[in-house]
């Protein structure tokens, strides 16, 4: 369904934009969400299955690089306009738009720095794929670190005690990176190259890290098995092992000395990201409410007649567009600002995802029972929802990640 | 090769049409639109014939402003360029076929390519008006085209099988339902679009009367189903049959 944008200086490419990609979502990928979401996770990155549909069909029509600037082979789209693709995506699927994400991250990570032969070897092959044989994904998370390696700013972040599970050493002219990442490493099992995060100065604690690119072919990395999970059972996720595996320097993104302000660029991005992609997925579960609720009659009227359904569908709809315009401002004002203010991107990402599992939460209390079976999309989509609050760092890390923020940033100035 | 298609604004299939409580038209507000999906089919095709041997892709549309959306769509879709022939009010068939026709006359393309019909009005009408009045031969729902020197061979699917009809070109074709299945505009594809023209020009312009010969009068919904019935006997039921369904 279209939706009004209260957007008044949207330009007709914007519409044109959201239009094209609410199709592409609608046709393609809310069909093969569904069969996905109820294959194993094995068969989902089986070589026949409908996942790679998708993947080939979203590659040919260049959604893998929405993120990468036209300069390096990406598209030349304004930051308001990815957010109103994502937005579009997510709403036919928030897990197979998160696979798509994070499928740029290699070649995304790289464009922030934009060295010669980071573009070369790792942005323009990426750009120029088009049947998905290139694959990124984010190695960030470890089993014993989720969310705290992502506390930016806050003393945990610095703490030599904490010991991570991923670490590199010079030797030489080369890192060599042991240790593993877990097994919520999105398309993690189907990945050709991973934008890692890992150690390389325990005494800095984890912000004593680097972002380099790691090809996956390379000898010493291994893979764990897809993980089978509750919601985007759609989106493969699983475990990365590296076992002495050697990058030259030149695949460095960034070094200790940079990256907690890289990281920092980085969350502003994703987390704004779940933000808009949780706008779709909300608007999704308020439409089918909606549609539901007009059709439904119980006590001799239908159930959109009732106060208290009008009362809930208005709620619901109101978190909507609020999660909508919020996190879009939140990206665009962070994508456009050397230093992103990042406590506003973590906004985006804890009240859009909390949104989206509530007004799911509430679509299922007006479908009644037909909303726990599987025979209504709302079902799936509620699932989906839940394991946003965890995905991308949990609600309640990034809200205390966010909160020490603040304290220390109040009020910041106009730019 | 050069092919002319065409890129009619209707309302989106997959909405439920309501019809105006004074029976006028269409409620329009809260519509959502896009491309006549038969146009959609005629226009990959199009593109396919270009991307094979050569050529120009020219996408036509009629109506208001907003009809310019449609051909952008076209334009997406990889077409070179638009032509927007503004009309405000809902033209018939007949007048249609006459600016196509004086379109055509400017343009002089090799093939027309449209959909076999609109599917909101679904009149099916507009190729074979147009083939007459060019004097052109004309291939209706197409569900194969093969083009050569100066032929197109169009399969078409007829009951019980397939017809085969070779055409002189310049020609007219018209899409069915299974000639193919239109692509998605890529984004790169969209960005450029907007880069492409869109020639604009009025009925007048073309000297063409739009004075309507068919009028739509009256729309109706069709009436409710009732519910059923489960009925006694035989006897009754063919009483119900005659008096109430009147049927027998």
């Amino acid at each position: 369904m279209n939706y009004l944008d209260l957007d008044l200086e949207l330009t007709e490419d914007d519409i044109e934009l959201k239009s094209a990609a609410h199709r592409f979502a609608k046709e393609v990928m809310r069909p093969i969400a569904k069969e996905l979401d109820e294959m194993t996770p094995e068969q989902v990155i089986a070589k026949d299955s409908p996942f790679w549909t998708f993947m080939k069909k979203a590659y040919e029509l260049g959604y893998h690089t929405i993120l990468i600037p036209e300069s390096y082979g990406g598209m030349d789209l304004t930051s308001k306009q990815q957010a109103i693709i994502y937005e579009e995506l997510a709403w036919g699927s928030f897990g197979l738009t998160v696979a798509l994400g994070v499928a740029s991250f290699p070649a995304f990570g790289a464009s922030l720095v934009a060295e010669e032969e980071l573009i070369d070897k790792f942005i323009t092959p990426y750009c120029e794929c088009k049947d998905a044989s290139i694959i990124g994904c984010w190695g960030i998370t470890e089993p014993d670190h989720g969310s705290d390696t992502l506390m930016c700013g806050h003393p945990i972040f610095r703490d030599p005690d904490i010991k991570a599970q991923c670490r590199a050493k010079l030797d030489g002219d080369e890192w060599v990176i042991s240790g593993q990442k877990s097994a919520w490493v999105s398309c993690g099992t189907v990945a050709t190259h991973c934008a890692l995060f890992c150690q390389t100065d325990p005494s800095m604690g984890h912000a004593g890290g680097m972002i380099c690119i790691v090809p996956l072919d390379l000898p010493g990395v291994t893979k764990g098995k897809p993980l089978d999970k509750l919601g985007q059972r759609d989106l493969n996720q699983g475990e990365i092992f590296f076992d002495n595996v050697r990058i030259p320097q030149s695949h460095v993104i960034a070094g200790s000395e940079a990256y907690e302000v890289l990281l920092e660029i980085v969350l502003s991005t994703t987390t704004a990201f779940m933000g808009f992609a949780s706008a779709g997925l909300a608007r999704a579960a308020f439409e089918e409410a909606l549609e539901y609720a007009k059709n439904r009659v119980q006590g001799g009227k239908r159930l959109v007649e009732y106060t208290n359904i009008q009362m809930k569908l208005f709620h619901m709809f109101s978190k909507v567009e609020l999660t909508r315009y919020y996190s879009r401002m939140a990206y665009m004002f962070n994508q456009n600002t050397s230093t992103p203010a990042e406590e506003y991107s973590l906004i985006a990402k804890v009240f859009g995802t909390n949104s989206a599992y509530e007004i799911a939460h509430d679509a299922i209390q007006i479908f009644g029972g037909n909303g726990l079976t599987k025979e209504y999309l709302i079902e799936k989509l509620y699932r989906d929802a839940r394991a946003t609050l965890i995905e991308d760092g949990s609600n309640d890390t990034l809200a205390i990640a966010g909160g020490h923020k603040l304290i220390h940033t109040y009020p910041r100035l106009d730019m | 090769m050069k092919i002319l298609v065409t890129a009619k604004r209707v309302t989106d299939p997959d909405m439920k049409i309501k019809v105006k409580e004074d029976g006028t038209g269409v409620e329009m507000s809260s519509m959502s639109f896009k491309v006549n999906p038969f146009d959609e089919i005629a226009i990959e095709e199009a593109l396919r014939i270009c991307e094979d041997k050569g050529g120009e892709v020219v996408v036509v549309g009629i109506g208001s402003d907003k009809a310019q959306t449609e051909i952008r769509y076209g334009l997406s879709m990889g077409a070179d360029r638009g032509i927007h022939v503004s009309a405000g009010s809902e033209l018939d068939s007949d007048a249609v076929a006459r600016i196509l026709k004086k379109v055509v006359e400017t343009e002089s393309p090799d093939l027309v390519l449209l959909g076999k019909q609109a599917i909101d009005v679904d009149d099916n009408q507009v190729s074979q008006l147009l083939a007459e009045y060019l004097g052109w031969g004309q291939a209706c729902f197409a569900s194969k085209i093969e083009i050569t020197e100066n032929t197109a061979r169009v399969e078409r699917e007829v009951d019980g099988g397939i017809e085969v009809v070779e055409i002189d070109l310049p020609g007219v074709v018209s899409a069915d339902l299974r000639l193919n299945e239109p692509r998605y505009p890529a984004l790169p594809a969209i960005m450029k679009a907007k880069k492409k023209e869109i020639k604009k020009m009025t009925p007048a312009d073309l000297g063409v009367d739009t004075t309507p010969r068919v009028v739509i009068t009256q729309l109706a919904e069709p009436p409710q189903r009732k519910g059923g019935r489960i009925v006694e006997d035989v006897a009754e039921l063919i009483k119900a049959l005659k008096e109430e369904a009147k049927v027998i």
